[in-house]
């Protein structure tokens, strides 16, 4: 009876585990997940927030918008290592892509901001981003004629901080890269992949990467330690505070090292990689990713057909520009 | 305090307490909702606490493949935490912020040991998935030994019950196992996996110890314990809310009630407030004037008829409601008035007058009323307008006539002059006023003329006559006045109206005219006497009677008897005293009609010059002449005045008492503006009886044997006294001393006085 019973729950934990294979088809169960356009967003504070992101007059020289270092135009992000504030300030952070952050558990690499709208007021005060102060920045708001109607229609008054945060975020919440081939072969398309990216999906599966690149978003939703299986940091020269990930939000020793596990949708377009920006290329993050994250040396061919993988995850990014 | 007053404070005393009552209730109704705002946001909350412990059983038992889903009840949790900052600040209660914001605690520890729970759930569901497929690999290449396959499949079989059962002490025993694996056989393959193995019982006891912590979290006391908190006040409010909402039908009760009765109370008031509403229309439409009553709001509230027919243009506008500015409007556009409308619109006039195109007058009254509102009357004053206008006329006239008038009431207190009078009579208006006519009495009109003037006046006939009256100067004037009664509607006399020219100039002119007149005629009369007496050769015969006689006498006076001589001594003696008289007579008839200018002339030196004249019949009469006081100065003829005093102290002396020795008093003083002067003597005095005679022409009192003179002197004296503008006069009052006193008085002062006209 016993025996018949561990038999049985052995049947029944088999058929739990996911991607117990190496290459299994796409059907249910999958630990990706197609986007969906987030519904019920007031067009007008997307259209304002849209016009704020893209405005240098948020910076406290009027020299930065949002989108100087969030560019829609190619991938929600920068390029650099390291972001230009104002006066040509360097930050230590890669700045994250915009495409796709509403899915995110929270924002920033540490997760410091829970929402988007908390996130919205970091660089806008950042000295090395954009340097404003709330009131002198409202002022500039208020004085423009244009922002000033706008606001008083969508939310009643003259602008203030979280006015501006809200229309900000309502706009990000608009960008989801949806209509990418993956999400179609999940939808049910077969032919929508090349074999190769059918295979690099399997391997992605296989290695283990899906356990945290997992969810709509390919990763986003969740914290991990980067160095799991083996040492990352025995390597870096020189650890800073940024490395320190979540553990300078909380302060818990568990959270050394624990970095929000960054989307792959964007990731072919958006390079250099991690959070430090330290990798340029993205097969080479793929390596360091399976040796660290996974202890396992991945092979060029997979690391190939991986990347190709990542290619179909790239959706739509016009809704950026408002078409 | 009456009774409507007590109902007014009991009504708002229980208004203030019901809206005071109203008002509690409403905070309270408005806390009990926000009450309820915060039970729902903290139930949210609780919610999403729920839906987290769900996900974290999901996802600790690694059935989870991803978790999109987690991070719904994430952010779910974290929009309810903010959502219950708003409820918890509107509540504003200092306990359940400290329990919410202990819940909150725990809930971020929570979601803490949540994300770790995830992030070591995704390894672990790794290591499941690629152990087994690593020891398959490891196996179907490497062909390990029999015994090291079985091992190696066992581990993962473990690893798969180990998942499911997540029985803890298996972690050590799969160690046990790996250690069997790596000594067995050595390879990267194997070395990696053992790696794998350790940090998957590494992953496994750190998800025992997280289960652990969140199952110990300790979330569900706070809860409960800030549960509790709100229950209790959520309890209190409603008990407050009962209390006042019991309170308050109360005194809604009591309310009613109160209004019940006043409604009653209400209604007699209003039965009698309308009985004074008709009372008052009915004395508003009597009214000869034209009234309008306007409320606060400048809307008519009531006028009456006379309106219309007053301003005829309002005709059909001035309906109840309607504004007053409309009607002026209206007024200003039928060009009624003559006058701007901008006077009916001023508000701050009491009154003043409109004057229609038609020529009617209209005194207007403002009067502000205490609700704000006004009082609108007009009176037709277009008939005393033009009584006024008249009256204006004639009093115009009045005042600038050039004749003074007077008027009276009928007692004969003066009740008006006007400015004629009192450049006439030099008198102010004030002072006249109330005073009677009486005060320009000048004493020179007699009794009789006043007492005919009231008889006929006071009968209601018009006085006319000629009236000598004195000015405030003392100074006299003639007027010629006419005084008529006034009469009233029943006929009684009201009042004196007297009219008065002033006719002193012609007076006086006419006086001098016939002064000048008289003079003429007397003297011609004199003139005439005297050209009669020369004519006739008064003195040539007399001379010739003289002359022959003395001829006589001395050619036969040898031949003549002694009686004869005696009677031509009589002859001529007639014939000198002839003479004599017709020089008296002549210088008489000199005095005043041959007038030089008078001068000042002082009386000492008159009195010396006489008394030199009379030098000898002083001495011969052995009188005593004394002077009393310094004699004054007086304008005159000096000639005159010497002859005055001269014949004065000659009859002082000649009509000497012959038992005693003359003794004359000559002194002067002054009075009354003038000097008197007097000769008093100690003779043979006059009888009163002659007082006036003795200034007669030719008036004698004694024989001419007694004594000599020709009766002319005296009346020389009164004639050059009155030349001088005095008088003379023997006065002839009781006196102890014998003789008589001769008193004469000259005007004093060295004006320039002309010679009085002379009076006989």
């Amino acid at each position: 009876m016993i025996r018949g019973y561990f038999v049985y729950a052995l049947l029944c934990g088999l058929a739990l585990l996911p991607a117990a294979g190496p290459a299994r088809a796409a059907s249910g169960g999958e630990p990706l997940r197609p986007l969906v356009a987030i519904a019920g967003l007031d067009p007008g504070k997307v259209a304002l927030g849209r016009r704020l992101f893209s405005d240098p007059i948020l910076s406290a020289d009027g020299t930065i918008a949002c989108q100087s270092c969030h560019d829609l135009k190619s991938g929600g992000s920068d390029h650099r290592p390291h972001s230009i504030g104002i006066h040509g300030r360097q930050g230590a952070l890669r700045a994250p892509t915009v495409f796709n952050a509403a899915l995110n558990v929270a924002q920033f690499w540490d997760g410091l901001a829970a929402t988007l709208e908390d996130q919205v007021a970091g660089p806008v005060t950042n000295p090395v981003e954009m340097g404003a102060q709330w009131p002198a920045l409202l002022r500039r708001l208020g004085r423009d004629p244009v922002y000033d109607a706008a606001f008083r229609r969508l939310y009643g008054h003259g602008p203030d901080q979280a006015a501006v945060a809200d229309a900000i975020a309502t706009f990000e919440r608009s960008l989801i890269t949806v209509g990418s081939r993956f999400d179609a072969y999940l939808g049910g398309d077969g032919n929508a992949l090349s074999a190769d990216e059918r295979k690099g999906y399997a391997l992605f599966k296989s290695y283990g990467c899906a356990s945290c690149h997992q969810g709509a978003n390919v990763g986003g939703n969740m914290y991990q330690k980067f160095g799991i299986l083996g040492d990352y940091w025995q390597h870096r020269t020189r650890i800073g505070k940024a490395d320190l990930g979540r553990y300078t939000v909380t302060g818990l020793e568990r959270d050394r090292y624990v970095f929000k596990v960054p989307s792959l949708r964007l990731a072919v377009v958006n390079g250099p990689y991690f959070h430090d920006g330290s990798v340029a290329s993205l097969e080479e993050a793929i390596r360091l990713m399976g040796r660290y994250q996974l202890g396992q040396t991945i092979p060029d061919g997979d690391i190939h057909l991986i990347v190709d993988f990542l290619g179909s995850l790239v959706g739509d990014m016009s809704a950026a520009e408002g078409k | 305090m009456n009774g409507r007053h007590v109902a007014a404070v009991v009504l708002l005393v229980l208004g203030v307490g019901a809206g005071a009552n109203g008002l509690a209730l409403s905070r309270l109704r408005g806390q009990l909702e926000r009450e309820h705002g915060l039970d729902m946001a903290m139930t949210r909350l609780a919610d999403a606490e729920t839906g987290l412990d769900a996900d974290m059983l999901r996802v600790s038992s690694l059935q989870m493949q991803e978790y999109d889903g987690v991070v719904r009840t994430t952010h779910r949790l974290e929009a309810a935490r903010r959502g219950l900052q708003e409820p918890l600040r509107a509540v504003g209660d200092a306990g359940l912020e400290r329990a919410a914001q202990a819940y909150g605690d725990v809930l971020t520890v929570k979601m803490g040991l949540m994300e770790a729970l995830k992030s070591t759930c995704a390894v672990l569901r790794n290591q499941i998935a690629y152990v087994p497929f690593a020891v398959e690999r490891i196996i179907a290449r490497d062909h390990p030994p029999p015994g090291m396959a079985r091992r190696l499949s066992a581990l993962a079989s473990q690893m798969l019950v180990y998942h499911i059962t997540g029985a803890a002490p298996a972690g050590v025993r799969l160690l046990a196992l790996l250690e069997a694996v790596q000594t067995g056989a050595a390879g990267s393959e194997v070395a990696a996996l053992t790696g794998q193995v350790r940090v998957y019982a590494r992953q496994r006891a750190e998800l025992e110890r997280l289960m652990q912590a969140y199952d110990q979290s300790g979330s569900g006391p706070r809860l409960e314990q800030w549960r509790r908190l709100f229950a209790a006040r959520h309890e209190r409010t409603e008990t407050r809310i009962m209390w006042v909402g019991t309170s308050l039908t109360l005194f809604c009760i009591a309310l009613l009630a109160a209004l019940g009765a006043s409604m009653l109370q209400q209604g007699r008031a209003r039965a009698a407030a309308q009985a004074a509403t008709r009372h008052l229309t009915d004395a508003v439409e009597t009214m000869q004037g034209a009234l309008a009553l306007y409320d606060h709001d400048r809307r008519l509230v009531l006028c009456n008829r006379q309106c219309l027919t007053f301003f005829p243009p309002l005709a059909g506008h001035m309906r109840p409601g309607a504004l007053f500015d409309d009607l002026v409007r209206e007024l200003d556009r039928s060009a009624f008035l003559k006058e701007p409308v901008e006077q009916l619109t001023a508000l701050n006039k009491p009154s003043w007058v409109q004057h229609t195109a038609d020529g009617r007058s209209y005194l207007f009254s403002h009067a502000r009323l205490a609700d704000g509102g006004f009082l609108r009357l007009a009176t037709d004053i277009t008939e005393q307008k033009k009584a006024e206008a008249e009256l204006l006329r004639l009093f115009t006239a009045v005042e600038q006539s050039p004749a003074a008038i007077l008027i009276t009431d009928v007692s004969g207190a003066i009740q008006y002059v006007n400015p004629w009078f009192c450049r006439v009579s030099g008198y102010e208006a004030g002072e006249v006023m109330g005073q009677s006519p009486r005060i320009l009495k000048s004493g020179l009109v007699a009794d009789a003329v006043y007492g005919e003037l009231w008889r006929t006046i006071s009968g209601g006939a018009v006085w006319t006559g000629e009236l000598c009256n004195r000015r405030k100067n003392g100074e006299l004037y003639w007027e010629a006045v006419s005084i008529s009664p006034v009469r009233n509607d029943q006929g009684e006399i009201i009042s004196y109206v007297g009219v008065k020219s002033d006719i002193t100039e012609q007076k006086r002119q006419a006086d001098r005219q016939r002064q000048v007149v008289l003079e003429l005629e007397r003297s011609n009369a004199e003139l005439e006497q005297f050209a009669y007496v020369v004519s006739h050769d008064l003195r040539e015969p007399l001379r010739m009677v003289s002359s022959y006689v003395s001829l006589l006498a001395r050619r036969y006076g040898e031949r003549l008897d002694a009686e004869a001589m005696e009677f031509i001594a009589f002859a001529k003696d007639g014939a000198r005293r002839m003479d004599k008289l017709i020089l008296d007579l002549l210088d008489y008839s000199r005095i005043g009609r041959v007038s030089q200018p008078f001068e000042p002339v002082a009386m000492d030196e008159v009195l010396r010059e006489a008394l030199l004249n009379l030098d000898a019949v002083i001495d011969l009469a052995g009188a005593r002449v004394q002077v009393e006081k310094d004699l004054p100065a007086v304008m005159g003829s000096r000639s005159e005045l010497v002859r005055l005093l001269q014949n004065l102290l000659g009859n002082a002396i000649k009509y000497r008492a012959p038992d005693r020795r003359p003794e004359i008093a000559v002194s002067a003083w002054e009075a009354d503006g003038q000097w008197y002067f007097e000769v008093r003597d100690n003779g043979i005095g006059i009888a009163a009886d002659y007082a006036e005679r003795v200034f007669g022409i030719f008036q004698r009192l004694h024989a001419r044997d007694e004594y000599e003179g020709t009766g002319i002197g005296l009346a020389v004296c009164r004639k050059i006294v009155h030349h001088h503008g005095g008088r003379i006069w023997l006065e002839t009052s009781p006196s102890a001393a014998p003789g008589c006193r001769f008193r004469f008085t000259l005007p004093a002062g060295l004006q320039d006085v002309a010679p009085a006209a002379e009076k006989v």
